[in-house]
């Protein structure tokens, strides 16, 4: 009989649990409407943990925990969102006023710039170039407006799907993990413990660290933004900060916005323009330069060609999700990549 | 009325007749334990503790707590549960079973030298809690089939922070065996100094 050799069933109980990690990720990366707010809760609860953790200590059961946990958040987060969405209302009736604004703007610039050419050697530039962008802008405009309920539909779906994800990821995550390792094959099962549990806490340490950056970026900006008296500071402050965490491409999205904004209100060429840009310079130098060395590259020791390759594969197959996870998930390959490696070249070698 | 069931069913036995019908609370007491959502199982992992040596100054209530952040691993006859050389992150104690530690790696098995056999209610491991990066200083085989009970570095983190006097206590325990173990050394290592310098001498 197959099953009679004990060498036999070691095997088996290695290919059955190979199979059913591969049939998790696959699932993973085929059902992304899944897996995008599994990963988000998983995150979150990541950033969670360590406060249940100490409640537990004060002798509060997990699930008592994780309920008080969840009904702080819902009055820190439902509180302040019922006094912003009228403000969020307000200021999103502005931005519909914007694109007119940046279609007048573009037009009186080029026309600026035809009287300027027909001036100096008399030729007439043709317009049609210009109009044909604008129809476009305005088409993808309307776009984003009819694909809003699409955009709404989702978010609902993960406004109600992750914090039930992240509710059960925390208060079951030792019996998943109790589970997983119950048929984790004996040949294995202390180096899977012990790397699952290093990824945990490199993950864990990464979003703690990639969170503070946010704050202090996003932190810096607004206050800027708001000392030069300037519209919609908070929001483009939360931008910012929230783009900040996508490594490298983040800062450049982030100030996308303000730089249209600053546009279209003091013009391109004015000193407040200049001051926008300066003061989103300052943020990303002490980020570059004094926050990202101390927290974040402690953490995560990867190349940059590698940080850049894997949030572009990221990004293609979660969208932003896959941007902001792909760094992890890769410095997490990385450590089970040396840890097969020592096992393959420097133990078993000796 | 008969004064006792034994003597009622011998003379039932005796005279053929049929049996008074009574609750079996032997059966019913085996149903019972047999449910599988019966918390049996769950408790047997705190009393086998509790016979645990090791573990002497813990309360019930603490051993049922530490049961919660053990984990039950089962090893075939000859299994390996490491090797001598492997870093170690788990702490045994043996439900069932025997497990044979022998100094020797396992691929050299004509020259490997066992010295000692654990029965149940033993445990060994202990030095990979406490050390970093701990390599295994001898190889154990699962001489039968084995349950064993572990706890592992990942877990005693959880539960320094969850429950640190359970953490404490369990640290204490396994450095009190330890220091007994390190003074039982040092007293051989003085002993065997001296004799070195006898030999010496003459």
């Amino acid at each position: 009989m197959i099953l009679s050799n004990r060498k036999n069933i070691t095997k088996i109980q290695l290919i059955f649990f190979i199979s059913i990690i591969v049939l998790f990720c696959s699932l993973v990366l085929a059902l992304p409407r899944i897996s995008i707010p599994l990963s988000l809760a998983y995150i979150l609860s990541l950033a969670l943990t360590p406060i249940v953790n100490s409640l537990m200590a004060l002798r509060i059961s997990k699930t008592m925990s994780t309920v008080l946990i969840f009904v702080i958040l819902a009055i820190l987060i439902g509180w302040p969102l019922v006094k912003i969405i009228p403000m969020l209302s307000n200021e999103s009736q502005n931005i519909q006023n914007i694109i007119p604004k940046i279609e007048n703007y573009v037009i009186l610039q080029f026309q600026y710039v035809r009287e300027f050419v027909k001036l100096k050697t008399g030729h007439e530039i043709g317009d049609a170039y210009v109009y044909q962008g604008l129809t476009e802008l305005q088409n993808w405009s309307s776009g984003i407006v009819v694909r809003i309920p699409n955009y709404l539909a989702n978010l609902m779906e993960w406004i109600f799907l992750v914090p039930f994800f992240t509710f059960f990821i925390i208060r079951d995550s030792d019996s998943f993990k109790k589970t997983l390792l119950s048929f984790t094959p004996n040949m294995i099962f202390e180096r899977f413990y012990y790397v699952i549990h290093v990824f945990n806490r490199q993950l864990g340490n990464y979003f703690f660290a990639k969170f503070v950056e946010a704050v202090i970026v996003g932190g810096i900006i607004t206050t800027g933004l708001l000392l030069m008296d300037i519209k919609f500071a908070v929001i483009l402050g939360f931008i910012a900060g929230l783009t900040n965490i996508v490594p490298y491409v983040g800062p450049f999205i982030g100030i996308i916005p303000a730089i249209v904004f600053g546009m279209l209100e003091y013009g391109m060429t004015s000193p407040t323009m200049g001051a926008i840009l300066i003061l989103y310079a300052v943020a990303n130098v002490v980020d570059i330069f004094f926050v990202f060395p101390f927290l974040v590259s402690k953490i995560v020791n990867l190349h940059p060609m590698i940080v850049a390759v894997s949030v572009i594969v990221g990004s293609h197959y979660l969208g932003i999700t896959g941007m902001v996870i792909s760094i992890p998930v890769v410095a997490a390959i990385k450590l089970i990549i040396t840890e097969i490696y020592n096992e393959i070249y420097t133990e078993r070698s000796k | 009325m008969v004064s006792s069931y034994e003597k009622e069913i011998k003379e039932a036995g005796a005279n053929k007749l049929e049996l008074t019908k009574k609750i079996d609370f032997s059966m019913m007491k085996y149903l019972w334990m047999a449910n599988p959502l019966s918390g049996a199982r769950k408790d047997s992992i705190p009393k086998f503790l509790r016979n645990v040596e090791l573990l002497k100054n813990f309360s019930d209530n603490e051993l049922r707590i530490l049961a919660k952040y053990l984990h039950n691993r089962k090893f075939a006859e000859g299994e390996v549960v490491f090797r001598a050389g492997e870093i170690g992150i788990g702490f045994y104690f043996i439900f069932s079973g025997t497990i044979e530690l022998s100094h020797d790696d396992l691929d050299s098995e004509v020259n490997s030298e066992k010295f000692l056999v654990l029965e149940e209610f033993s445990y060994f491991g202990e030095l990979a809690l406490l050390q970093e990066g701990n390599q295994r200083t001898a190889t154990a085989l699962a001489r039968n089939k084995c349950e064993l009970v572990g706890i592992f570095k990942p877990d005693l983190d959880n539960l320094i922070v969850r429950h640190p006097i359970i953490a404490a206590k369990l640290i204490q325990s396994i450095s009190i065996a330890l220091a007994d173990r390190l003074y039982f050394l040092t007293n051989e290592a003085s002993k065997m100094y001296k004799r070195i310098k006898q030999l010496e001498a003459k």
